[in-house]
C-alpha cells in the first residue's frame, strides 16, 4: 500500500461485534466477528487476533481519517475554497458512516496538520492527500477477504477518483 | 453467485452496452455535438475491450462466454444530445454496478480488473453529465 503504514495497533479493534444495517447486510462476512462470549472457551486466548480484515479496516480508516483532517484543517484556513472542498468532507462523512457501521474499532485521535498560507498550495496538498486516499482504497480493495468489503472499498476509491476529477476541472476553470 | 457466474453477467452487461452506444453514436451529431460524440467514442471503445478481455476470462474458466443478445430494449426519444447523454449515462450506472458486483465475486487480478472498470466507468460517468458519487456501482450504501 503507498499510503503511509500506520500501526494498527494504534488503533485497536475491540469488540468484533458486528453493529447496524451494515453489518447485517454482511459488509465483513467471512470474517470471524462474532460478539465474544462473556466467558472465554477454555484454552483460548483471552484476546484473540482480530481478523484480517478488521485490521484492514483500521487501516482504512487510518487513511480516511488522516485525509479528513487535512481537508478539515484547509478548509478552515481557507473558506474561500469551501466549493472545492466540502464535497470532499460530505463524501468523506458518507464513506466513514458505512466502516463505522462495518465493525466497532476504537478511534484515534489525529493531530490537525499544518496548513500552508498559500491557497493554492493548500489546495495542492490536499489534492496529494485525496491521491493517496484514492491508493490506498484500491490496494484494500485488492487484499480484503470479504467480497462485500472489497466492493464498498472499490466503490468508496471509484468515487474519490471522481471527486479528484471535479476538483481537478474546477481548478482548470479557474 | 459464483466468479463464472458473475463474469458471465458483466459480459452480458458489455453486450448490451455496445449495442446501447452504438444506438446513442447513431443518434449524434459528430458536428453539432462533437464533445459528446467524442465521450460516446471513448465509451464504446472501453466497453468492447472489456467484451473482449471477458470473453478470454470465461473461456479460461473453461465455459463457453455468453453471447449477445438478439435484441435489447432500446429507451425511446433519443432526439436531443440531452437525452442521449442522459441515457448513456443510465447505461453506464448499470454497467459501473455489474463491475462491483464482480469486484465482491471475484479475487486477485481479475478483482483488480473490476475495481479498474468500476473507477474508468465513475469517471465517464461525469463526462456523460453524471455528479460524482459517494457509491458509485454500489447506491443502496449511500
Amino acid at each position: 500500500m503507498s499510503q503511509r503504514a500506520r500501526p494498527v495497533s494504534r488503533r485497536t479493534a475491540v469488540g468484533l461485534g458486528l453493529t447496524g444495517t451494515l453489518a447485517a447486510s454482511g459488509l465483513l462476512a467471512g470474517c470471524t466477528l462474532d460478539p465474544p462470549s462473556a466467558e472465554p472457551a477454555a484454552g483460548a486466548p483471552e484476546d484473540p487476533e482480530p481478523d484480517a480484515d478488521v485490521l484492514l479496516l483500521g487501516t482504512v480508516l487510518a487513511a480516511l481519517d488522516d485525509t479528513v483532517a487535512l481537508v478539515t484543517a484547509t478548509l478552515a484556513r481557507h473558506p474561500r475554497l469551501a466549493g472545492d472542498l466540502q464535497p470532499l468532507v460530505d463524501v468523506h462523512a458518507a464513506h466513514r458512516a458505512v466502516l463505522d457501521e462495518a465493525a466497532d474499532v476504537e478511534q484515534d485521535t489525529t493531530d490537525v496538520p499544518t496548513v500552508p498560507g498559500r491557497q493554492e498550495l493548500a489546495l495542492d496538498r490536499v489534492r496529494r492527500a485525496e491521491t493517496r486516499l484514492a491508493g490506498a482504497l484500491r490496494a484494500a480493495t485488492g487484499t480484503a477477504q470479504s467480497g462485500d468489503f472489497a466492493r464498498a472499498l472499490a466503490s468508496m476509491a471509484a468515487s474519490v477518483t471522481q471527486h479528484l476529477s471535479v476538483l481537478d476541472s474546477r481548478r482548470a476553470a479557474a | 453467485m459464483s466468479t463464472l457466474e458473475a463474469l458471465q453477467a458483466t459480459l452480458s452487461a458489455e453486450h448490451a452496452a455496445l449495442h446501447l452506444y452504438g444506438l446513442y453514436g447513431g443518434r449524434t451529431s459528430q458536428t453539432a455535438d462533437p464533445s459528446l460524440f467524442a465521450t460516446l467514442q471513448d465509451g464504446y471503445r472501453a466497453h468492447r475491450a472489456r467484451r473482449d478481455q471477458l470473453r478470454l476470462a470465461v473461456a479460461d474458466l473453461g465455459a463457453d462466454p455468453v453471447a449477445a443478445g438478439a435484441a435489447y430494449d432500446e429507451p425511446e426519444g433519443l432526439r436531443s444530445a440531452r437525452s442521449v447523454s442522459r441515457a448513456a449515462l443510465l447505461t453506464e450506472q448499470a454497467c459501473a454496478e455489474t463491475y462491483a458486483a464482480l469486484v465482491a465475486e471475484s479475487a486477485g487480478p481479475r478483482r483488480r480488473w473490476a475495481a479498474t472498470a468500476l473507477t474508468e466507468s465513475a469517471l465517464l460517468q461525469l463526462r456523460l453529465g453524471g455528479r460524482p458519487a459517494a457509491f458509485p456501482g454500489a447506491p443502496e450504501l449511500g
